[in-house]
């Protein structure tokens, strides 16, 4: 069956992000395709130092936990990425996964390739577009499929749970996380894919 | 059959920017997919004025001949726009028409969604990464698919015809616009 991946970039196992990435989660099995939600709560990712060891190890060769979420990658056709938004940007934990993940991707069977996915801001008042913006160079220079949805990929709340608040961009993520199911199967030649 | 319109945003008929779209055209067309190249050089595109009419007539108000372009995309499956840099971000008219196009689809039937593309920024030095990201926003609210490259879609040129000493930004677009062909193959090629 086919799978996407979710990552929720929280330090907070059940904060904002977390909960926008599980209903994303929902509609995506509603359709019929797995999905699994991996959380940064209990993990630490280090940044990229250029070693360039991956162009032949073909993963990571930093052993903080990456390489697992690198292998349900090569296994998976979707990949959306939530991160909470720090100072304007990415929480930094974020970006260091994608700069690693696109790295060992480039240098070994690009495995990134053709898969379908996207980025979600979340934060309390500003910050989500460049937020997106960033992390949205990690999917276009991996030649992935990014479809958009009603709205862009940004959720409003501050306190664990104020996201539901914002009907607006719940039902922009939800349309978003429908759009990359029904892509995946239209992909693999699924008949019941919805518009 | 299916088709892709691409605007060259640029003044020049001839420029960079008109020279990248041909090549894209020319790669669509290879996957057996038809593409028009629609150039800015010989129109002045207004901007919206928020008369808010689009909601009832389907078509904006302004009569510039963006209109020719709304229908043409009504009838297509994918949309590439090109644009040159202008002091770090994408050409007025670029943006303008980006603005009036998404206007009118969110206004009447929604056209645009489902619809294959994403934007290609020409320039000599500087600027490419921030005009690509003001494009994308058209494309993300309006329910497009834009598929990557293997790098971002940013081509380096000044003098016309100087984008083909860049090999990496002149093979990246061609792969963008295989994949956008490729795609709408996949997608919407058993119904056309």
């Amino acid at each position: 069956m086919a799978k996407v991946l979710l990552i929720s970039g929280s330090p907070k196992a059940e904060g904002n992000t977390a909960q926008v990435m599980n209903e994303c989660a929902r509609v995506i099995r509603e359709q019929g395709v797995e999905a699994e939600v991996i959380s940064f709560s209990e993990m630490k990712i280090e940044s990229c130092t250029a070693c360039g060891k991956c162009s032949e190890s073909k993963e990571c060769s930093l052993q903080d936990g990456l390489n697992d979420i690198i292998k349900k990658l090569r296994a998976s056709q979707g990949f959306i990425v939530g991160s909470p938004v720090y100072f304007g940007t990415a929480r930094g934990d974020v970006m260091a996964a994608l700069q690693r993940i696109g790295y060992v991707s480039k240098k070994s069977d690009q495995f990134l390739a053709g898969m379908v996915g996207g980025a979600v801001a979340v934060a309390r008042r500003g910050g989500h577009t460049f937020t997106l913006q960033e992390m949205l160079m990690f999917f276009l220079i991996n030649d992935m499929i990014v479809p958009g949805s009603t709205y862009w990929n940004m959720v409003f709340g501050r306190f664990p749970g104020e996201v539901w608040q914002d009907k607006e961009g719940m039902e922009t993520a939800r349309h978003f996380a429908l759009n990359v199911a029904n892509l995946i199967k239209k992909l693999q030649g699924d008949k019941t894919a919805g518009a």
